[in-house]
């Protein structure tokens, strides 16, 4: 998910062990939500958000 | 007679023309083809030197004979057909189609260039998002030194061969097109294969972080996601070229797969040596947004490079081409590296200098990309410094518009009163600040007029442009609405259509006038 860029803090969004990764630079979270959690995602704070998947694969021609 | 065809050969040897000196009394052997019922009567009556065999199987009779022999199969019914039996068959030369021998990507991708040819990307720091990379490999020469991992678990090296075979093209000693730069090995897949958008945000973020100058992203989805196309444009915008692999879904059109898709990520299709399109290789446009892409195209088929353990071996798909591109692209930052903001350029020549050999833009972009073809286009150094300091702007970067959009005195926003084309292929954008602006005299409002270049126009998202345009000159809030229709202004030559339109403030009243061209009042209208 990306955050907006207003000095809002994480801990005001999300329980700390919920957060799986900050990418600082990119102003974004990889986060894991427990069924309980998932109203934060409607924060002011939060521009948008996407689950994560798998399916990047190396794009090199198969046999 | 039901004869369709005789030798040539034969007709010469039984019936010499009157200059060809020859007899006709040899005797050569034939292979006839005959109808089967006739085949007891033909065999009977045929003159034959010695036994004449007949393949029933086959309805082929084979037989010495001389002229009278020939010229009784000529005109018996029955004789569909008669070969020279002595006609010897050699083996046809195997015909080696260049464009699927191996070749390595310098090979075609350095081509003969002699500006750029003492440039091998010394200096440029190259993010390789992939399996990982064999360092010890003897093409790497100490210059992969350092390996993130991203996906967290305890492996390290090359989990499949892919990147190492990636990296190799960018930076291998002999077979890379960028001998002398230095990668960072961002490793995102597990030995399972798929990697996830979690683990290329690491990537990313570490890419920002540790000031690489290019990206090299040979992966992809054929599914959009909205948030790594939004990370691979931040990097683009912190002055990083990310070139991403187009995708291996072609030939279809509307194939082009994610991250690829993202705005500023140079798409990169692939070609054969021959510089054609390759029949997997994603073609344009995006399914799920409007940009326009791939944007170029490199060498990526049957590409011979480094193999993970040692040695080397031979891949195809877009991944394969996108190094090249990205060997390219450290070459040209490289040589541009003196220079103010070199990605911008660096950028802006990958997305226009290619050679498309008349293929569509949907299945190219702007066509294969080589050094030598950057030196064509771009003519000589003299011409290249100034395309470059042209192409520099206003020393607005890669970020300009938000930019642009504040006020360099007092950072308030800015609103846009025009936007204008001119026949050079520049845009002015007519802004004023509120605070700093004197007053209006004459119904004049002091504004500002800055020149912006047409590949940094093409950057402005067109949420960035209704913003600007309906924020009130006097209030600042964004509050303006046409009060009446469009009117068309006069089109000079040259020029593209403009509008001018009578506009209100809904919040403080205030009215003025705007001029835009056609498409923009159309967003505006939207």
């Amino acid at each position: 998910m990306k955050l907006d860029s207003g000095n809002h803090l994480l801990s005001d969004i999300f329980d700390s062990a919920w957060i799986i990764n900050e990418h600082s630079s990119l102003n974004m979270l990889t986060v894991k939500i427990p069924s309980y959690g998932s109203f934060s995602l409607l924060h002011p704070g939060i521009l948008f958000w996407e689950e994560d998947r798998s399916d990047f694969l190396a794009l090199d021609e198969g046999e | 007679m039901g004869l369709s065809r005789i030798d040539k050969s034969l007709d010469l040897h039984f019936n010499p023309r009157a200059f060809e000196k020859r007899t006709v009394a040899e005797s050569h052997e034939i292979a006839a083809l005959i109808d089967d019922d006739m085949s007891k009567e033909i065999l009977k009556e045929l003159p034959a030197i010695g036994p004449v065999t007949y393949l029933s199987k086959l309805g082929v009779i084979i037989s010495d004979v001389e002229k009278d022999g020939f010229d009784y199969l000529v005109e018996k019914r029955g004789v569909f057909g008669i070969a020279d039996a002595e006609a010897t068959c050699e083996m046809p030369d195997p015909e080696i189609n260049e464009s699927m021998k191996s070749h390595s990507s310098r090979d075609l991708m350095r081509d003969i260039s002699p500006l750029f040819s003492s440039y091998e990307g010394k200096g440029v720091t190259i993010g390789v998002i992939d399996s990982g990379v064999d360092a010890s490999h003897p093409e790497f020469t100490g210059r992969c030194q350092t390996q993130v991992n991203c996906v967290g678990d305890s492996l390290t090296g090359d989990v499949s061969g892919h990147g190492t075979h990636v990296a190799g093209s960018i930076i291998g000693e002999s077979v890379g097109v960028a001998s002398e730069a230095e990668i960072l090995d961002l490793r995102v897949f597990g030995p399972a294969g798929g990697a996830s958008i979690s683990n290329i945000l690491m990537a990313l973020d570490q890419c920002i972080s540790r000031n690489v100058n290019l990206v090299n992203m040979s992966l992809g989805s054929t599914a959009p996601s909205f948030v790594l196309e939004n990370a691979v444009d931040q990097v683009s915008t912190n002055g990083i070229i990310v070139c991403a692999a187009a995708g291996n879904s072609g030939p279809y059109n509307e194939t082009i797969n994610c991250p690829s898709s993202a705005k500023l990520a140079i798409s990169v299709a692939a070609t054969d040596a021959s510089k054609r399109v390759a029949r997997f290789s994603s073609r344009g446009p995006c399914r799920w947004n409007s940009w326009q892409k791939p944007d170029c195209a490199g060498f990526g088929d049957y590409v011979y490079s480094a193999k993970n353990g040692g040695g080397y071996t031979t891949m195809s798909g877009t991944s394969m081409a996108t190094p090249g591109i990205a060997g390219i692209a450290a070459c040209l930052l490289e040589y541009q590296s003196e220079e103010e903001n070199p990605a911008a350029f660096v950028d802006w020549l990958l997305r226009n200098s290619g050679s498309d050999l008349k293929q569509s833009k949907e299945d190219v972009g702007c066509g294969f990309v080589s050094l030598a073809e950057v030196e064509k286009y771009v003519g000589n150094k003299n011409e290249m410094t100034q395309m470059a300091s042209k192409k520099k702007g206003n020393k607005i970067g890669r970020t300009f518009f938000p930019e642009l959009m504040k006020c360099s005195t007092c950072n308030s926003p800015r609103a846009l009163h025009q936007i204008r084309h001119r026949k050079d292929g520049t845009m002015v954008f007519v802004v004023s600040c509120r605070n700093c602006r004197s007053a209006p005299t004459d119904g004049q409002i002091d504004s500002e007029e800055v020149v912006l270049e047409e590949w940094q126009h093409k950057r402005i998202l067109n949420q960035d442009i209704i913003k600007a345009l309906r924020r009130c000159g006097k209030c600042g809030k964004e509050g303006l609405v046409v009060t009446d229709k469009w009117k068309n202004l006069k089109v000079k030559a040259g020029s593209r259509a403009h509008s001018e339109g009578k506009v209100g403030c809904l919040y403080c009243q205030a009215k003025g006038r705007r001029v835009f061209p056609h498409n923009i009042c159309e967003i505006w209208n939207d």
